[in-house]
């Protein structure tokens, strides 16, 4: 199957799955309780009550309550966030920078550590390197991010005071335009060394925390693999050549091992959302993932499927893209078989 | 290991294979333990379930709901060995040792009922899937795409607050959310199992679809599945303790997630014992689990030997 037939296809069965997903969550949410608790105060009167009820279709059996939902996404009305006190969809665009920001720049810190350690490892197997970065890994697999959070939070900010808190010095923050919500790139856009530095020193922490987990993940996958191509024919064929010994694995063990490991650094993105809510709570990082903590205390059900669908969405698109990748970098690969 | 399933569902206990089985299952175990990783993980798991057993004896109810933190307003904060429990004492000066006790009987409860219902589903699913094939196996596995799709903690928080907050509710999330890796292994493993020699003999004489599936298919797809289980039992309290970290479990909870939240105040203010110590327990368990599960992979799997 061409690839791009193949991106149609995976990208057409994405949409059932996103609608089975979001009418369960529509159903439970309902089942939990009417939606009408979040707009009734105290002073409200009964006929208050009743015109909510009508203006909102919560009259309506929950099938048509669902269309309504539906037809408003479309529409790119996704409700009201009560935590957020604005709109979902503004919520949406408020966070969503901090929050890639964050995952980008611990994707950066995964692939670093892991693509060091990953490729000693391999090459290296069975020696202290090997053991110490077995160890890293399965530690970090181990280690629950919120914990390590804390642990960088008392070191660092606490007793040593280098790193702070937040996302931003607000002063400096105000300082410069801000085009595309990105701190650490709209200081670079602005050439504010100041800001850059403020920015960096912000996402330091939450970066390596969130980072360190899904290094763990690629690094043992990119050593097995890197082990297992060692005995290849086509390395030994390098080798016969006369190729040296540092060549033969930048060339043919690990470029040939990256590959495949280009998928788990694909599922690891999924990882890297996850950690986001525990991480920007610990570290007061303003993103999506602290809203939907506050969501998720708050009852706010709005939030928390605007956060699901759009988590999806991106999941879907990023496992899409490596699948895609795959292909085109291995034309063994045969999408849809 | 990989008897379980057909020592439980075989009709006639054949002592003889029992036995054969044993000696197995022991030599495993043997292999497994020479590794002093997977050794130092056994210990640890170990002495969770010595703490938990023990509990009313390392620290004994203080009277009321034995999983609710004590408080004791004459001794909070307490520095570790200073005061009440050789852990220190929280900022309602509950002992961070009886959270620690306590706890680690939810833990083994949570990750022991969230893995065999997880397993359960997922390998029943999985195995309908790979076995029947056609438009079974396409629907099936398209639910479990959009399940692997979305992170398990998304949808696992979003269904506890549509549940209701408690520790139980994280359980019943995690149960239904984490069953699709299993259901996605054993359906690569039974289709690759189902057209093997001995599986088509059983056919030919006559064993029904049923038997075909339970004797001859599952024992020879289930291994993996083992694997994957072991390295679930610790992460299992990974996800769990951190929603309840978010504040989804009950307050006051002597869990070691909810307890790492209430210290974060105290420990904003230099008292790192209140959250660094309980996070530590849960540390600890997902670390022993993953040492086990590394091990039972080198043993049942030499080939595969990623870490």
């Amino acid at each position: 199957m061409e690839p791009k037939d193949y991106a149609i296809r995976r990208g057409l069965w994405a949409i059932p799955t996103l609608i089975g997903v979001t009418v369960a969550l529509f159903v439970l949410t309902r089942l939990a309780g009417s939606p009408i608790a979040l707009y009734v105060g105290r002073f409200t009167s009964d006929e208050q009550i009743a015109q909510l009820r009508e203006v909102y279709h919560l009259n309506d059996p929950i099938w048509v309550q669902y269309l309504y939902w539906m037809q408003g996404v479309f529409q790119g009305d996704l409700g009201w966030s009560p935590t957020a006190g604005t709109s979902v969809t503004n919520a949406l665009v408020q966070f969503g920078p901090p929050t890639v920001e964050l995952a980008l720049s611990g994707l950066v810190v995964a692939l670093i550590v892991s693509f060091t350690l990953g490729t000693l490892a391999g090459k290296y197997q069975d020696t202290w390197i090997d053991h110490v970065s077995r160890g890293l890994a399965v530690g970090g697999l181990s280690t629950p991010q919120f914990w390590s959070a804390l642990i960088m939070v008392w070191i660092f900010f606490v007793t040593l005071g280098w790193f702070p808190l937040g996302r931003a010095t607000q002063t400096i923050y105000m300082s410069i335009p801000h085009p595309t919500g990105i701190y650490t790139l709209d200081a670079v856009l602005a050439t504010d060394t100041r800001a850059l530095v403020d920015a960096l020193r912000h996402i330091a922490m939450p970066a390596l925390v969130l980072g360190y987990t899904n290094a763990a993940l690629i690094m043992r996958h990119l050593r097995g693999e890197m082990v297992e191509k060692k005995n290849e024919d086509y390395v030994t064929a390098a080798r016969a050549r006369g190729v040296s010994n540092d060549m033969v694995y930048k060339r043919h063990v690990r470029r040939n091992s990256l590959i495949p490991t280009l998928t788990i650094a694909g599922l690891s993105f999924a990882f890297l959302l996850r950690g986001a809510i525990l991480v920007e709570v610990v570290f007061n990082y303003p993103g999506l993932g602290q809203w939907v903590a506050n969501a998720a205390t708050g009852n706010d059900f709005a939030a928390l499927m605007g956060f699901i669908i759009v988590t999806a969405i991106a999941t879907i698109t990023v496992n899409l893209v490596v699948d895609i990748l795959y292909a085109y970098l291995d034309p063994r690969i045969e999408l849809g078989e | 290991m990989l008897s379980i399933l057909s020592v439980v569902t075989g009709r006639t206990v054949d002592w003889k294979s029992l036995e054969r089985r044993w000696e197995q299952a022991k030599g495993l175990l043997r292999e497994m333990i020479a590794n002093p990783l997977t050794a130092t993980g056994f210990v640890i798991v170990a002495s969770f379930v010595m703490m938990a057993l023990l509990a009313p004896v390392l620290a004994p109810e203080t009277g009321g709901e034995p999983f609710q933190m004590p408080r004791n307003w004459g001794d909070p904060l307490a520095a570790p060995l200073s005061g009440e429990g050789i852990f220190g004492t929280t900022s309602t000066g509950g002992n961070i040792l009886y959270g620690i006790v306590w706890g680690s009987r939810l833990s083994i409860s949570i990750s022991l009922s969230v893995v065999t219902v997880s397993v359960l589903i997922g390998t029943t699913v999985g195995t309908v899937a790979g076995y029947a094939g056609g438009s079974v196996d396409e629907i099936l596995m398209r639910v479990v795409d959009g399940m692997i799709a979305i992170p398990a903690i998304v949808l696992a928080l979003a269904l506890v607050v549509a549940l209701g907050p408690s520790y139980f509710n994280i359980g019943v999330a995690l149960a239904v959310m984490l069953w699709g890796t299993y259901a996605r292994i054993i359906r690569g493993e039974v289709m690759h199992v189902k057209n093997e020699e001995y599986v088509d003999a059983a056919r030919v004489t006559g064993v029904s679809k049923f038997g075909v599936v339970v004797k001859e298919v599952l024992p020879n797809a289930i291994q993996p599945i083992f694997i994957q289980a072991t390295l679930e039992m610790g992460s299992v309290v990974i996800i769990a303790s951190g929603l309840a970290f978010l504040g989804l479990a009950e307050p006051g909870l002597a869990e070691w997630g909810r307890l790492t939240a209430q210290g974060q105040p105290d420990l904003l203010r230099g008292l790192w014992w209140t959250s660094v110590i309980p996070g530590a327990a849960i540390f600890l368990w997902a670390f022993a689990w993953n040492m086990i599960g590394d091990g039972l992979r080198d043993v049942l799997d030499p080939e595969r030997n990623e870490g």
